[in-house]
């Protein structure tokens, strides 16, 4: 062994990594090498200079923010399906080590040749496209656009080209049935992303209406009902959401979703509703495997609410009959 | 009793956002703590946060349990960080090597760490000493230093073996050793 292999034994060491016949063999070369043994102090007294020095830059409070920023992103992705996420993922993936890369690039530069022969046959290279903004250009360029949100992702214009993002924010005018599929998802985008209460609670109400008269809203407005119940901070408007969803015919989507508010929800008249959603649907014929029970005598458990607590109990007893 | 990880997973897959969310919770400090350790901005955290846990998300489907969760977490966790470019990378990448490779010396012009009263500088002078190492050394001394991930742990999470990992602490410790040597000798 020489004295470089020590000397990573020796930081080895020191993280806990040698098995005991190795940290034998070290303490003995120690003892033998007081150069290396003073080495290995000043090693230690590295670590905990590091350790010492350096701050928990992981703040609660930017766990909470990134927390909440993840369930923001989380809801679009439930609205807005994650097909087109996963092929970017897969293309990314795929793009991810040196050997796919040579072979996708491989593959790409040959699909590329061969549109390119058949679709110019005369194989004259158009550039233009170099020069071209990437994404929804034209929206930006209308007077009546807000830009916001600029986020450089080549900034630097050494080579006279810069690239970045932005979002394009325009006024849009609507009108149409209700039961219009891209209504629906400008409603489903409402009752998820609209910071105002007011204009979240009209939604779930205009949804509402719908369904009282036997009229639900596609897979999406039900996901965004779904998501409204669990995280609407507006109890008014989770409210409303879980009196829709009671109109939807029951299915373990909404028997889990009526599960958490009942676990979660700090509103006890929403805890109240989500029991007596659960008990109606057990009187509609309804059955309940024994997730739904241990779920319910958690909530027996630590419910503070008299009330809730003996429906819950009541839930079980007549589930068990 | 509370739910395991893979009765989560199961129920995640079923479309239960709140059982994802609980099998996240469980994790997701640390993911963030790597992040921040790695990046050393909190912006930058913030983003490899949210994009290893919308890949975990999209991926769990597909996750067979061969490994551990929390692995397959943090293996995502590495790859994140190693290829995320931050929006800031001017600011991370502040040079401590001369154009001909040489270490530039005086970056503490010849200051002790008593000379540098505020706490701040000396954290601020390891925040340096890490910005010299390469993306692979960082991540493993982040990784093994601060959060005190075994090396045959972070080896799976880097795929690659145990004696490529150990080769980059090594380097990293060197490389930091020698950036900071003034201030805790």
């Amino acid at each position: 062994m020489n004295k470089e292999e020590y000397q990573e034994l020796v930081l080895l060491s020191m993280y806990g990594e040698l098995a005991e016949e190795e940290e034998k063999k070290l303490e003995k070369y120690l003892k033998a090498n007081p150069e290396l043994k003073r080495e290995a102090e000043e090693l230690l007294k590295f670590k905990k200079f590091v350790s010492a020095n350096t701050p928990d830059v992981a703040t609660d409070d930017g766990l909470r923010d990134a927390r909440r920023r993840f369930r923001t992103t989380l809801r679009s992705e439930l609205r807005t399906g994650s097909f087109f996420n996963r092929m970017n993922d897969q293309v990314k993936d795929f793009f991810s080590t040196p050997w796919k890369l040579a072979f996708g690039s491989t593959g790409v530069l040959a699909l590329g040749m061969m549109i390119g022969y058949c679709s110019h046959p005369s194989l004259q290279v158009d550039n233009r496209m170099v020069f071209q903004p990437v994404g929804n250009e034209q929206a930006a360029s209308r007077p009546s656009t807000e830009i916001t949100n600029i986020r450089f992702i080549d900034s630097d214009a050494s080579d006279g080209v810069i690239e970045f993002q932005f979002d394009a924010v325009a006024p849009m005018h609507m009108k149409g049935k209700i039961d219009d599929p891209e209504i629906q998802r400008v409603l489903s985008h409402a009752l998820l992303n609209e910071s105002n209460d007011g204009i979240r609670l009209q939604t779930v109400n205009a949804i509402a209406q719908q369904a009282d008269k036997g009229k639900f809203g596609d897979v999406e407005v039900k996901k965004a009902l779904l998501a409204t119940v669990k995280i609407d901070p507006n109890p008014g408007v989770r409210r409303e959401a879980l009196r829709v969803l009671q109109q939807y015919r029951f299915d373990p989507e909404i028997r889990d979703a009526l599960l958490f508010v009942l676990a979660k929800d700090p509103n006890s008249g929403m805890r109240v509703a989500a029991i007596n959603a659960l008990d109606l649907a057990r009187i509609d014929g309804m059955t309940f495997d024994s997730s739904t029970v241990t779920a319910l005598k958690t909530q027996i458990k630590k419910e503070e609410n008299n009330y809730i607590r003996n429906r819950a109990a009541n839930f079980v007893k007549e589930i068990y009959q | 009793m509370s739910p395991t990880d893979s009765e989560l997973i199961e129920q995640s897959n079923a479309g239960n956002l709140a059982a994802f969310e609980q099998l996240i919770y469980r994790y997701d400090k640390d993911v963030f703590t790597v992040a921040s350790r790695f990046t050393q901005n909190a912006d930058d955290a913030k983003d490899i946060y949210q994009d290893v846990l919308l890949r975990v998300y999209r991926g769990l489907p597909t996750f067979e349990g061969r490994s551990e969760f929390s692995t397959w977490l943090f293996r995502i966790t590495t790859n994140v960080c190693l290829t995320y470019r931050s929006r800031k990378k001017k600011t991370m990448e502040i040079p401590l090597y001369g154009d001909n490779g040489d270490v530039i010396e005086d970056l503490a012009d010849g200051m002790t760490a008593d000379d540098l009263s505020h706490a701040g500088d000396i954290t601020r002078r390891i925040q340096e000493a890490m910005n010299v190492l390469s993306p692979r050394q960082k991540i493993v001394f982040t990784l093994r230093h601060f959060q005190d991930q075994k090396l045959k742990d972070i080896a799976l999470m880097m795929n690659c073996t145990e004696g490529t990992v150990k080769k980059y602490l090594f380097e990293a410790t060197q490389k930091m050793r020698t950036h900071l040597h003034d201030l805790y000798r």
